[in-house]
């Protein structure tokens, strides 16, 4: 079967890949000349070992809960309405009370903790302009706590979240 | 300040990297892209992606080459929704040679190349990279992301199978 292999193997051999045109050569050099100016203008930042992708795509939150960003929002300003018209409804309320009242500012973030939840290895990616990438999805869950400075009324609201991040694959 | 371009680049060590390798990746882009352009498309694309990452890259690099065309001609064909008609686009451009043929040589030329078409994808671009691309089985398995048992047990079927179909006769005799 594999009589006079290597023979063969050379027969193959003497036969050359066809070059390419002179073009490919220069239109390499040209986009390797626009890429070297460019990250000689750009300041040198430290080397960032990963890159945290923003996915076009509705992030899982969103898909889920569609609207209740604005939900949120829509329930941070009733709680600001509702606590104006307290405000208002008190019997002797001066003129220059009431105008501080307004002027009173709102629930204000106090707290934001983001609590790792699973980590999930999503495969390998190719991207058009960058070398392969390992696809990990990681699932966190967000708290956010306001609270109103006069009041001291407290709103905590629990956001799940998921990010895509490509860890670029180093090719040996 | 106005440097020419060739000045800019000639003592670039891509330049070297590219005389040795850029027939070589044609070659290996030409198994997935049918014609010439496209192919060299490829190789630009995996070429400047390559040095971008990786501008002091030494000939030990090299082999990483062979992989970032692979993946820049799958990509090429995904994009173009091409993926179905692969094997029909290379068969449809068969006065486009592979090799760069001497008059003597034509005619084997054209033999291997209508040959090369013949075989399994996963035999044939084993057979380029080590027949033409010149890398070891250690590299062509970093390459392909294979065993390097697989990568050879794929060589030996086909070279069997291009022998089959060049020499025929010769085959049989064995």
């Amino acid at each position: 079967m594999n009589i006079n292999e290597p023979d063969f193997e050379d027969q193959l051999r003497t036969l050359r890949p066809l070059a390419p045109s002179p073009a490919l050569e220069e239109s390499i050099a040209r986009q390797l000349a626009s890429h070297h100016a460019l990250t000689t203008v750009e300041a040198r930042a430290a080397v960032v070992p990963r890159r945290e992708v923003e996915v076009d795509t509705p992030s899982f939150f969103d898909r889920i809960f569609p609207g209740l960003r604005w939900a949120l929002a829509g329930a941070v300003g009733a709680a600001a309405v509702f606590l104006a018209i307290s405000h208002f409804q008190q019997p002797e309320v001066s003129p220059t009370k009431a105008s501080v009242a307004v002027a009173e500012p709102d629930f204000e973030p106090v707290e934001i903790t983001r609590e790792l939840v699973a980590a999930e290895d999503g495969g390998l990616v190719y991207e058009d302009e960058e070398e392969p990438a390992r696809v990990v999805r990681y699932t966190t869950l967000e708290h956010h706590v306001w609270t109103h400075p006069v009041t001291g009324a407290r709103l905590e609201v629990e956001i799940p979240r998921e990010d895509i991040v490509l860890v670029p694959i180093a090719m040996q | 300040m106005n440097r020419p371009l060739s000045e800019l680049t000639a003592e670039k060590p891509w330049r070297t990297c590219y005389a040795q390798l850029a027939p070589k990746l044609l070659l290996f882009a030409r198994q997935w892209v049918g014609s010439v352009a496209d192919a060299e498309d490829v190789v630009q694309t995996a070429f400047v992606k390559f040095w971008r990452h990786q501008p002091d890259a030494g000939p030990e690099h090299y082999p990483l080459l062979y992989s970032a065309v692979r993946t820049s001609a799958l990509d090429l064909i995904r994009t173009d929704s091409r993926r179905g008609r692969r094997e029909q686009v290379i068969a449809t451009d068969p006065d486009e040679l592979f090799f760069d043929a001497t008059i003597e040589l034509h005619e084997s030329a054209d033999l291997i190349n209508s040959a090369l078409q013949h075989l399994a994808e996963s035999q044939r671009e084993v057979l380029v990279l080590r027949i033409w691309g010149e890398l070891s089985f250690a590299e062509i398995a970093t390459t392909l992301g294979d065993s390097i048992n697989t990568v050879a047990s794929r060589y030996r079927y086909a070279l069997d199978a291009l022998r089959r179909i060049l020499k025929p006769h010769e085959y049989q005799r064995a």
